[in-house]
């Protein structure tokens, strides 16, 4: 297994400027790692190339890429305090899900779980940019779903604190205008049918559903 | 002597664009490309083998299908997550896969990256973020040889492996690129995509001389080009397929087309946030350059 301990020590480095900092002031910091003496050197000498940096900054934007490409609207709010998001993200989860769907999800969970961190980046706009990035989620779940001819339509529910139409209405201002909106319990369905793209419904809390802006 | 020919069952395909939803008008146009080429893993979901046995693990993006079924011109499929050096175990469910798209697409060949991607077997499809490349050493030799043969048996098509730009060197590796990728054809039937922006790279970042690199490549293993652009990137110049192929790309091509016989198709990529400046005339350009560059048809 020496070689599978290699790569994942690369893409360790690759993922950690600061790992890459420690190996260059000291290789004994991959001691952590099942190598052989001449992959420990290799990586020694490969942590001291320029590539290196390189590589870092390749990992950062692949990873925040397959985030922007499911909640695009919550990232951007979120991107004077991305990177310390992000930072703390990778380093609970340094292995990547290639499946986006389900990386952001985690990435979703992480925040939650994690208040303190998300009320610092975002403030009073915390829950909000939660539901924000849920309803951008649950957008993409569906549109990557649409189903093919003849088969169920498929739906997704949110419960969200937000109203809907307020919250994609606010979201290009960012933080300071999603901050300002009221605290509104309600629901939001999202559905698909074949041939057609999601589409977005306000479920009030009796009557007929209404199409979104 | 006749070389051998990798792809010898596959036809002459012309200059083909990878596809992409942003330049589906430019696809479905009569004439303007010969094939396209595909990276299947976008045009499906994966939900992973860890998935509910009793749902299917791979399934249609529509949107995404509908564009092939539609413009019906040959593919070549370009694969992404089968991790050719990865140390870890081949997903089974993964190569089945790249068969069944193959068989209903009829692609002449498939292809995949010198890299490792896959780091962690037990976490379902978990990576390493990026796709990094591995020493050229035998051991990462054996190992990519072997999986091959494995695809090309599993999938009846023969799998090209593309040279990927890399940011580090190994400089002790056992041997050098050009003779991994030679030995790689060799020992495995198999054949190469060449990507001419990511020899750039290459030749850009470590400073060597790309023509004396395809000097010492074995060219009659050369089945597909790929042609794309970059941008900086801390210092190092990035395969970011960010436009037009800069003219280096192009003298690499015209040096490489009159002495690769059994090249059969040239794929234009390009990321589509940059269709913006690129514009559908920006692409027409570079398939009219590529088709005059030299007939990739049957000689």
């Amino acid at each position: 297994m020496s070689l599978a301990a290699f790569q994942r020590a690369f893409a360790d480095l690759a993922g950690s400027p600061a790992l890459c900092l420690a190996v260059r002031r000291n290789p004994a910091a991959l001691e952590g790692y099942a190598l052989t003496e001449r992959e420990r050197r290799r990586l020694a000498e490969a942590a001291g190339q320029r590539g290196m940096d390189a590589q870092c900054s390749m990992y950062r934007v692949t990873r925040i890429a397959a985030l922007n490409s499911i909640v695009p609207l919550s990232l951007a709010a979120l991107k004077p305090h991305l990177r310390e998001l992000v930072d703390a993200y990778w380093a609970r989860n340094p292995v990547h899900e290639l499946r986006f769907v389900i990386e952001t999800q985690r990435f979703l969970d992480f925040l939650a779980a994690e208040p303190g961190l998300l009320s610092a980046a975002a403030g009073d706009a915390a829950a909000a940019l939660l539901d924000l990035a849920r309803l951008e989620l649950a957008m993409e779940e569906v549109r990557l779903g649409t189903p093919q001819p003849g088969a169920a339509p498929l739906a997704r529910l949110l419960a969200l604190s937000h109203e809907v139409d307020a919250l994609l209405a606010a979201a290009p201002g960012g933080l300071v205008a999603l901050a300002l909106l009221p605290r509104s319990p309600n629901r939001a369905l999202i559905a698909a049918e074949a041939g057609m793209g999601p589409k977005l419904y306000r479920l009030p809390d009796s009557g007929k559903a209404t199409a979104a802006a | 002597m006749l070389s051998r020919d990798p792809a010898a069952l596959a036809p002459w395909l012309g200059v083909g664009l990878m596809a992409n939803l942003a330049c589906r008008e430019f696809v479905l146009t009569p004439g303007a490309i010969d094939y396209v080429a595909v990276t299947p893993d976008m045009f499906w979901q994966d939900h992973g083998a860890d998935q509910d046995p009793s749902g299917p693990r791979f399934e249609d993006i529509a949107a995404w299908t509908d564009l092939l079924v539609e413009a019906r011109l040959p593919q070549v499929a370009h694969h992404i997550g089968l991790s050719m050096a990865s140390a870890i175990p081949t997903d089974a469910g993964y190569v089945a896969q790249m068969a069944a798209w193959r068989r209903r697409w009829g692609c002449p060949w498939l292809s995949e990256h010198l890299a490792f991607v896959a780091i962690a077997p037990d976490a379902g499809p978990a990576a390493a973020g990026l796709a990094l490349t591995a020493p050229f050493d035998q051991e990462v030799l054996e190992l990519v040889v072997g999986r091959a043969r494995h695809v090309m048996a599993a999938t009846g098509a023969p799998l090209l492996l593309e040279n990927s730009a890399a940011f580090v060197r190994f400089d002790d590796s056992d041997m050098d690129e050009a003779e991994f990728l030679n030995r790689y054809c060799e020992a495995s039937g198999g054949g190469l995509l060449l990507d001419l922006h990511n020899l750039y790279c290459n030749a850009v970042n470590h400073g060597f001389d790309a023509h004396a690199f395809l000097d010492r490549l074995d060219l009659a293993n050369v089945v597909e080009v790929h042609l794309a652009n970059g941008a900086e990137l801390a210092g190092m110049w990035a395969d970011a397929h960010s436009g037009a192929p800069p003219e280096p790309v192009w003298d690499l091509l015209a040096d490489l087309a009159p002495r690769a016989p059994n090249l059969r198709a040239i794929t234009f990529e390009f990321h589509d946030s940059y269709l913006p400046q690129l514009g559908f005339d920006g692409i027409a350009e570079v398939v009219a350059r590529a088709r005059a560059v030299k007939a990739v048809r049957r000689p």
